[in-house]
């Protein structure tokens, strides 16, 4: 459970370092252009907001998938598999949290592309990788991949 | 430390399945034990049901036995001698065939008028295809023809004698051995066959200088079930009859008591016995269920190895008149742990790891995700997932091996379940909860929540949250096993995870 934790907390960091320091960074140097809005202000007034809300709906998913899953009475096979809806319904939450950030925290139509890109890279490191290496338990291989994931970085 | 058995008759058969249980809990060490069958009633259901239940155990213990695993279960390398009966290969097996009665008439009327005394016509007419009929008399005079030479004698006794001297080494002063003769007190064969056979051994033992380094035990099994005779059964014909069974106990107890044969002798019996459901003169009919005395018997065989020092007499009794608990159990700090480990193993495995083998073989892409313990001992699918040199869990081999170890599994349960049910209305057998062992169409129940409940008097297994399934198979899932894994190694790491 240690290691889950672990995992979990370096996972959220790094996230937090690409969406509040990397991203905007990539848009200040105009890497990502943007021509339209005053890039510093956009950054300040509508990036961020809509950044916070997409990391805390996915931290928030994270957070409850690994409570469920650890509180989760599994004896068999065929009752662990169910809860790959549960993981699904929890996915809605960080979905729901970009859509958010898209609708009522940007006014840059130039930026939509690139920002729903970054945004969608955001959630599936800080939702789908995190649970996929930090489920708990004979939970530990349900999100989508990470039998896979976990073999190849020999967290078995 | 060899150790032989020689089992006498239904009774001594039903002692010797209880042994193989028990040795299968890790209660008999890692000694072989070479069982020597004695019945002239070959199709006897009791004798029939041990011999399956070590043949389920063979199979069981050679299919888990690759895993190399240190743990307790299955150590114990059982052997049979097949069954010896006097009859083997007689087309008329009554008395007065075996000893030629007719040829007395021309050749030694003398001998003739004197079996006339001895038995009357019935006993000497009578087919003895389904044992002595309750008659010892009739039992000892065939069982004492048998010769005891290595060189002479038949099969299997002439391999019982050649392994014993073998053991011994020439000369003698070889590894301890150890021949444990068990039977009823109170029957035929058993009453007959274990002074004669007793006797017989002992006296080859002294003749060839081993007396001293292998001792004789035995186990006399006192009238511990009863049946009713039916009222259409001829009251005239020769059968065991349940109400001489004390009385024959009496007068066999004063024999033992003036022929000093056994280095040490064990006698159980129960003051209330079990009734019989079914009457049966012998044949595959004659097959009564286990009964928790033999769980005692198995224990003295246990007591009788484990000795150094042999006590002419031991003696054991029960706390309460109503119950048999732990506390009755000798040697409770070794033997309780060591059949609980196996009861648990077995449970689980039946009721929970099977069931999921099975029914995970058909789409094991889905399996492996779902039940995260299947990659530690089994060759996960996919590309770049590493297992190699791990078995499939569609080979041949490894489903066989499961069907190996549910066979031992419903064979141990069903036993562990049966001695409980053997108390009658009088006792209550309060070791494990039997009822959840099996339900009622003798399966065992895939009822995972009662898991930590089966062993009475263990609070601590049904407080503790790191001895559920969930937790045991979480411990599975995180256990590095050595190889060879597959089925086997399953089995074996599970076991060790079900100690209590």
């Amino acid at each position: 459970m240690v290691g889950d934790v672990i995992r979990i907390l370096s996972v959220a960091i790094v996230g937090a370092v690409l969406m509040f320091l990397v991203q905007p960074w990539l848009f200040q140097s105009g890497i990502v252009p943007i021509t339209l809005v005053e890039p510093e202000t956009w950054l300040a007034e509508k990036y961020s907001v809509g950044a916070a809300i997409v990391f805390s709906t996915s931290l928030v998913a994270t957070i409850l998938w690994y409570i469920s899953a650890l509180r989760a009475k599994v004896t068999a096979f065929n009752e662990a598999s169910p809860l790959r809806l549960v993981w699904g319904l929890l996915l809605l939450v960080p979905i729901i949290g970009i859509c958010v950030a898209l609708f009522f925290y940007n006014n840059s139509s130039e930026a939509l592309l690139p920002l729903t890109f970054m945004y969608v890279v955001d959630v599936v490191w800080v939702y789908w990788f995190t649970t996929a290496i930090s489920s708990p338990g004979l939970l530990k291989f349900i999100p989508p991949g990470s039998f896979t994931v976990r073999h190849l970085i020999g967290l078995k | 430390m060899s150790l032989y058995i020689v089992s006498i008759g239904g009774t001594g058969a039903k002692c010797v399945e209880s042994i193989i249980h028990l040795a299968a809990a890790g209660l008999f060490g890692k000694e072989k034990i070479q069982v020597l069958f004695i019945d002239p009633d070959e199709s006897n259901g009791n004798l029939t049901r041990t011999r399956e239940t070590l043949a389920t155990y063979q199979a069981c213990r050679r299919a888990v036995s690759s895993s190399g695993s240190e743990t307790p279960w299955m150590q114990t390398p059982i052997e049979a001698l097949e069954v010896w009966s006097p009859f083997s290969g007689s087309l008329n097996k009554s008395l007065g065939a075996y000893f030629n009665y007719e040829s007395y008439a021309f050749n030694s009327p003398g001998v003739g008028h004197l079996f006339d005394v001895l038995y009357t016509q019935g006993e000497r007419e009578a087919n003895l295809d389904v044992g002595f009929r309750g008659r010892p008399a009739i039992g000892s005079a065939i069982m004492s023809q048998v010769k005891l030479d290595s060189a002479t004698s038949q099969e299997p006794w002439r391999s019982l004698l050649q392994s014993i001297e073998l053991d011994q080494g020439v000369g003698g002063g070889g590894s301890k051995t150890r021949i444990f003769i068990c039977g009823s007190i109170f029957g035929g064969t058993g009453a007959s066959g274990f002074p004669t056979i007793g006797r017989l051994l002992k006296n080859k033992l002294e003749k060839s200088g081993m007396s001293g380094s292998v001792k004789i035990g035995g186990l006399l099994m006192l009238p511990y079930f009863q049946f009713s005779v039916p009222a259409e059964q001829d009251p005239g014909a020769i059968y065991a009859r349940p109400e001489q069974f004390l009385l024959n106990t009496e007068a066999a107890l004063r024999y033992y008591q003036a022929q000093p044969i056994f280095d040490s002798i064990y006698l159980l019996g129960d003051q209330d016995p079990a009734s019989v459901a079914q009457f049966s003169i012998g044949k595959n009919t004659q097959k009564n269920d286990p009964h928790f005395i033999e769980l005692y018997a198995a224990l003295a065989a246990r007591h009788f190895i484990a000795q150094d020092e042999l006590q002419p007499v031991v003696l054991l009794s029960r706390q309460d008149e109503q119950r048999v608990t732990w506390d009755d159990i000798p040697e409770k700090a070794v033997v309780k742990p060591n059949f609980a480990n196996a009861v648990r193993f077995a449970y689980l495995w039946a009721a929970n790891l099977s069931p999921e083998l099975n029914a995970g073989k058909g789409n094991i892409k889905n399996f492996q995700k779902a039940a995260p313990w299947y990659s530690r001992f089994f060759k996960p699918q996919g590309l770049f997932l590493g297992g190699r040199g791990m078995p499939d869990l569609n080979d041949e081999v490894q489903q066989d091996t499961i069907q190996c170890i549910n066979g031992w599994c419903q064979s141990f349960l069903r036993w562990v379940s049966l001695i409980h049910g053997s108390g009658g209305s009088s006792r209550n057998i309060q070791l494990f909860r039997h009822a959840l062992l099996m339900d009622s169409g003798g399966n065992v129940p895939q009822v995972t929540e009662n898991f930590p409940k089966l062993v009475l008097g263990a609070d601590n297994l049904e407080q503790s949250k790191d001895v559920t399934p969930q937790a045991i198979k979480e411990k599975l899932m995180n256990i590095t096993p050595e190889p060879p894994t597959g089925v086997s190694g399953l089995a074996a790491t599970l076991y060790s995870l079900c100690k209590p």
